[in-house]
């Protein structure tokens, strides 16, 4: 799976490229997401504005990243396409992630 | 490289529609994305198709990870009908029965807490009992049989 990374105003921005983030890919990204954060010591926001959907698979490979980043460190979730709200919401861990509409709103509130 | 799914789709006051394909995350990948293209005819509402291709999605990979295994491979047949208001699927596998019935009732599991670990996994029959109307489990001879409806609009 391919993910974009830059650094920006002191967050690991992390952009998958993928539509889809299922069983078929979740440990992939899982393990992607742990390489790529390692080597920076950061907050990270994962921008999912190219991802339609994700499965139960997908939402815990993000917990599972979320959760190996360490507790001093934050992620925070960008641009929430309506199928991946969808399971954020019922699973009701749109309560455990801080969620930004737009990374235009992430820049505004965090990324300054 | 897998079998691309094989489909079928009868158009009539009630749609029918069936599907066929081998067991394993990347074909269950390539299935759903063919079912949703079919479906597409039938104009349902964005947030129906959202639910449709969770709640199969979520049977299908317990299916690969549990009834087949992952070393296991086997058919998985799909059979819907779209009645206006409710979409039905019937999904078929010969994989092994599956003994604990107990999580598909979760109605009410372990949810986040702020502050709390959140689990990574668990959630699979959960998202199928918040979307579903109803679905039940039975095994029939050699076969496991998963029913569920679900509402369905324009």
């Amino acid at each position: 799976m391919n993910i974009d990374h830059h650094i920006e105003n002191g967050h690991l921005i992390l952009r998958p490229k993928a539509t889809r983030i299922d069983a078929f890919e979740a440990v992939e990204f899982k393990e992607q997401v742990r390489q790529i954060s390692t080597q920076h010591d950061l907050d990270i926001a994962l921008w999912l504005d190219h991802v339609t959907f994700i499965d139960s698979s997908g939402l815990g490979s993000i917990v599972g990243a979320m959760k190996r980043i360490g507790p001093n460190k934050k992620m925070h979730l960008i641009e929430l396409q309506p199928a991946v709200a969808r399971v954020f919401d019922l699973t009701q861990m749109n309560r455990v992630f801080r969620i930004f509409d737009h990374m235009t709103q992430f820049r505004a509130e965090v990324a300054t | 490289m897998s079998q691309q799914p094989a489909i079928s789709f009868r158009k009539s006051e009630c749609p029918q529609f069936k599907l066929r394909f081998q067991s394993g995350h990347f074909s269950t990948r390539q299935a759903l994305l063919r079912l949703m293209n079919e479906l597409k005819c039938l104009n349902l509402s964005h947030a129906t198709c959202v639910n449709i291709e969770l709640v199969l999605a979520e049977i299908f990979n317990n299916i690969v990870r549990h009834a087949y295994s992952t070393d296991q491979v086997g058919p998985i047949f799909v059979c819907g009908t779209y009645f206006g208001n409710e979409i039905y699927f019937k999904v078929e596998d010969f994989g092994c029965e599956m003994t604990d019935t107990s999580s598909m009732a979760i109605k009410e599991p372990k949810l986040p807490r702020l502050n709390d670990s959140p689990a990574e996994g668990g959630f699979g029959w959960f998202l199928i009992s918040q979307i579903a109307d109803r679905y039940r489990y039975w095994r029939e001879s050699d076969k496991n049989c998963i029913e569920v409806f679900m509402p369905a609009s324009k």
